[in-house]
């Protein structure tokens, strides 16, 4: 499957560089530095298990300022011909001493009519509203950062934000506007790596309408495999125990409408890591934005997030968090929008993150207590969003 | 007092003469388009690429024209017809473009202009000064709505 990818793919590429030698091409390059303020407090961090089998904690607590360049972003179109345009995206980072290079999208798309067309390429996998709204434009986003129910894999979320793979999708059915997309890609923590070895592939599927001018309600579901002794996305486990299935539905619904002066997105994922033989472990998030727009350039919003990794305090989810974690996310905060190319975008954060450690038990002797883990950070954010 | 009524009142109405009129806009489409005419509704998601991004019959792409600089046309196009500022139509173009790599609207410096392009492009859709439409132009493009 991976082979016929990259056979698309490349046959996608030949086919632009081709045609593209007569069209008008788009350029646009994204820019968003920031500067953060964090106080951070933990209390009874982890620091791993001694030897008489008893937990390592200790409290600490730092104010620390610090500068990002944030991502610059590259980002191209080209309207081949009257059927076919071309995407291409991306970005750079330099963050401390690295520099990092990104390709994160390149796709063709062939529209047919308004309710079928078809992606090959990379692209933003359909999973929520957000996922395909804003991503790394972020002067198109309305708030600093994501919120953390959908930040991607590798930002410790849950999110598998793109990949590489084929889409069929449509718009505008009938006057309700109803939409879908069905993306058919190479799935989770396999982006066009060499060591994919088998047929699998992830499925995501999206539906939705716009009844009314700028309401759009949607849900989306993904279906991808998780596979033994690999490690996590996030890392925060090397040898995953099972083989297993993976399942991640969003309901979703945004208002966000420029004739209006209120705005709201809201979203609530489910997942599911259904290991075959060690069993079925849930997390759940949800998040609510909303802004007014007090003036045309002035829009004061607020975000709350809240996280839940596991069930309950005692089991936690192998896949995507092995320690019960709960995290709340109140952010308040202003945008001011210069014009439609330059954003400033002032925030306070308060983020508080529980991880929930157990017993520690060797034959039936309880050697060391549970306890909660707490970190607290309450930062202060501003970012210059800007393209040109 | 009776010389400054009518200093007044000569005042007023010099000011009213000079001050500049609201423009007659004609939305226009290319001959081609058998749409004849369009309600300002259909105007806006029409132009917007809304409920379609094709010319229903005609098969060509919806291609919206605009003004490149500030203009009274621009103004009362976006004011009465988008409901939207020109910093929402900009972001409007911008996340259709980051979102699937849409083409945002061509942008034109003069009536002129927009009657030219809209003459040529079967599927274009632009907002002109009703008093551009010379009976030149006329023959070139297609009247489906005018705004007063």
């Amino acid at each position: 499957m991976k082979s016929l990818f990259k056979i698309l793919l490349s046959v996608a590429l030949l086919t632009c560089v081709h045609l593209t030698m007569a069209q008008e091409t788009k350029i646009r390059f994204f820019g968003q530095p920031e500067i953060t303020n964090s106080h951070i407090k933990h209390t009874s961090e982890y620091g791993g298990v001694n030897e008489f089998g008893q937990y390592v904690k200790t409290d600490t607590s730092y104010t620390k300022t610090n500068f990002n360049s944030g991502d610059f972003v590259l980002f191209v179109t080209s309207q081949l011909n009257e059927r076919i345009s071309v995407l291409s995206e991306v970005s750079f980072n330099n963050s401390g001493e690295e520099s990092t290079f990104e390709l994160q999208r390149l796709m063709l798309r062939y529209y047919i009519k308004d309710y079928f067309s078809l992606r090959v390429g990379r692209m933003f996998t359909p999973i929520g509203y957000w996922n395909n709204q804003f991503t790394l434009g972020l002067v198109l986003q309305p708030t600093i950062q994501r919120p953390m129910a959908i930040r991607p894999v590798s930002d410790g979320g849950v999110l598998q934000y793109r990949d590489n793979g084929i889409q069929f999708e449509g718009e505008n059915i009938t006057n309700a506007r109803f939409f879908y997309k069905v993306l058919i890609a190479n799935g989770v923590g396999y982006f066009g790596s060499n060591e994919k070895r088998d047929n699998h592939v992830a499925t995501t599927v999206q539906v939705g309408a716009e009844p009314v001018e700028g309401l759009k309600v949607l849900v989306s579901g993904m279906f991808d495999r998780i596979e033994k002794g690999k490690s996590n996305p996030n890392g925060s486990i090397s040898s995953l125990p099972d083989d297993g299935n993976l399942e991640l539905f969003v309901a979703s619904a945004a208002y966000m409408n420029p004739s209006s002066k209120f705005e709201f997105i809201g979203e609530l994922l489910s997942q599911k890591s259904k290991f075959e033989n060690v069993g079925t472990f849930s997390s759940y998030s949800y998040y609510g934005y909303a802004g007014f727009r007090a003036t045309n350039a002035l829009t004061p919003y607020v975000l709350y997030n809240s996280s839940k990794a596991g069930k309950s305090r005692t089991e936690g989810d192998p896949y995507f968090s092995p320690i019960p974690v709960k995290i709340d996310l109140l952010t308040v905060g202003a945008r001011y929008k210069f014009n439609s190319s330059f954003v400033a975008k002032l925030e306070y954060e308060i983020n508080e993150e529980k991880y929930y450690y157990q017993d520690i038990m060797l034959g039936g002797t309880k050697l060391d207590d549970g306890f909660t883990s707490t970190m607290k950070n309450n930062s202060i954010r501003l970012q210059l969003a800007f393209v040109f | 007092m009776k010389t400054t009524l009518i200093v007044a009142v000569l005042l007023t109405m010099t000011l009213t003469a000079f001050a500049p009129a609201e423009p007659e806009l004609a939305i226009i489409v290319n001959k081609e388009n058998p749409i004849e005419k369009l309600s300002i509704g259909e105007a806006k998601l029409y132009w917007l690429r809304k409920i379609k991004k094709r010319w229903p019959e005609l098969n060509k792409n919806i291609k919206p024209v605009d003004r490149k600089s500030k203009s009274p046309e621009q103004d009362l196009f976006y004011s009465k017809v988008l409901g939207m500022s020109a910093t929402d139509v900009e972001t409007y173009f911008n996340e259709k473009q980051y979102e699937s790599g849409e083409k945002p609207q061509d942008k034109f410096s003069s009536d002129a202009d927009i009657i030219s392009f809209v003459a040529e492009e079967p599927g274009a859709i632009g907002f002109v000064n009703a008093s551009s439409l010379t009976a030149e132009a006329k023959a070139k493009v297609k009247v489906v709505l005018v705004i007063q």
